[in-house]
């Protein structure tokens, strides 16, 4: 790809120069069973896919793959028990047709030993079975009937997965329209900190006084333009995007390692954008 | 930091769609050719239904074939097969969960599932090629 190119994400452009691959980040908790000596996982998010339908196997391995995720198999309950058991995945995208022990069973073997990995949930009749249960254990993230439309799948594990991946980070959103701050924090869930700042002053403030994962930037502020905490924000080697409800004017200096366009952005492509600057930082 | 340009290129989730796109159209053919064979797969079933009367494993590995093309056939942008395949696999699956041998009758739903399969499969491959 050409590097003066910018890669767009759903209504959001991401600088190819602040990315390696197109993998998620992977969360700052436990990590130490992921295989870290394989350089070709190094920074993806795993998920493991238990699915006894080759075909759908390698539909969903080909379109999470793409996503930028690293994929492991398993086609029944006993082999993905032993490859959670011997290695971390961040999500489960688990089938309940499954030979020998079906996913159901399975989700409550899991339930009772206190395993708790994201799943979701992929079946002819997930929502059958969904609306038929009177409780379900907290971590299925998605039910997802079959035939899955191709963004629907890599859409809710990147939402699955958000709570594995942002808890702890923190996002300083420097922003004066407290609509456009509300909005954000509807579409990131609690697992993120966003932490406000309504002036150019505040941000500086802030920047001085805390730590942050990423900056989210408006231009325009009472007290001046976003533009000023440029170098502060550098110098702190913070990734920096453009949160904003249109696109650019060409007058917008093209500094910034993201921009994302709100009016066409959707929660998986924020979110991917923020995983995908988060792990550049 | 080199400058850039702001002009917008759509691309969904995937960072380079038109390599993506081909690959995937690759795979959804590669599927849609090989729908034959797994039709071959499940007339091999109902005939042997047919002549052994074994309401035992062989309905249940039908059951297992026809529930798989229901799952996979829409996701790889065959809906009619899917559905097909979705209302074939319920009835054997009502007749499995029936406990209840196959009767004569039977062969008549078991039959014409197959053959609404076979038709909707052939408009897929035609479709394709």
């Amino acid at each position: 790809m050409d590097t003066d190119e910018k890669e767009t994400v759903t209504g959001s452009f991401i600088n190819s120069d602040q990315r390696s691959d197109t993998a998620p980040a992977v969360s700052s908790g436990d990590s130490a069973n992921a295989p870290a000596d394989n350089p070709e996982h190094a920074g993806k998010l795993r998920v493991l896919i238990c699915e006894d339908d080759d075909d759908f196997a390698v539909l969903s391995e080909f379109l999470l793959r793409a996503a930028g995720f690293d994929i492991e198999q398993a086609e029944d309950a006993e082999s993905a028990r032993e490859l959670i058991n011997a290695g971390k995945f961040d999500i489960m995208v688990l089938d309940l047709g499954l030979p020998g022990m079906d996913g159901l069973s399975f989700i409550h073997e899991l339930e009772t030993n206190g395993i708790k990995i994201p799943v979701i949930v992929v079946s002819v009749n997930a929502s059958e079975v969904q609306d038929s249960l009177d409780s379900q254990p907290d971590f299925i993230v998605d039910w997802i009937d079959k035939p899955v439309e191709q963004q629907q799948l890599v859409s809710s594990v990147l939402l699955g997965i958000q709570p594995v991946v942002a808890t702890g980070r923190r996002i300083l959103h420097v922003e004066d329209d407290p609509d456009i701050i509300r909005l954000l924090q509807t579409m990131l869930d609690d697992s993120w900190e966003v932490i406000p700042a309504t002036s150019v002053s505040e941000g500086r403030s802030r920047l001085m006084d805390e730590y942050f994962d990423l900056v989210l930037l408006d231009i325009n502020l009472p007290d001046g333009t976003g533009l000023e905490l440029l170098p502060d924000i550098r110098a702190l080697k913070y990734p920096v995007a453009v949160f904003s409800e249109n696109e650019p004017s060409d007058m917008t200096p093209d500094v910034f390692d993201a921009t994302i366009v709100k009016s066409k952005t959707t929660r998986a492509g924020l979110l991917k954008t923020l995983l995908d600057l988060t792990k550049a930082a | 930091m080199k400058s850039r340009s702001h002009e917008s290129r759509q691309t969904d989730l995937q960072p380079d769609q038109d390599a993506f796109r081909q690959e995937l159209d690759k795979l959804f053919r590669s599927y849609v050719l090989r729908l034959p064979e797994k039709l071959e797969s499940i007339v091999g079933i109902v005939n042997s239904l047919h002549a052994d009367r074994d309401t035992g494993g062989l309905l249940s590995e039908l059951h297992m074939l026809v529930h798989k093309l229901a799952g996979s056939a829409g996701s790889y942008g065959c809906p009619d097969v899917g559905k097909v395949a979705r209302d074939y696999e319920i009835l054997i699956s009502t007749h499995l969960n029936s406990g209840t041998d196959l009767e004569p009758a039977d062969y008549k739903w078991l039959k014409k599932g197959f053959a609404d399969l076979a038709v909707a499969i052939d408009q897929a491959v035609k479709s394709t090629s």
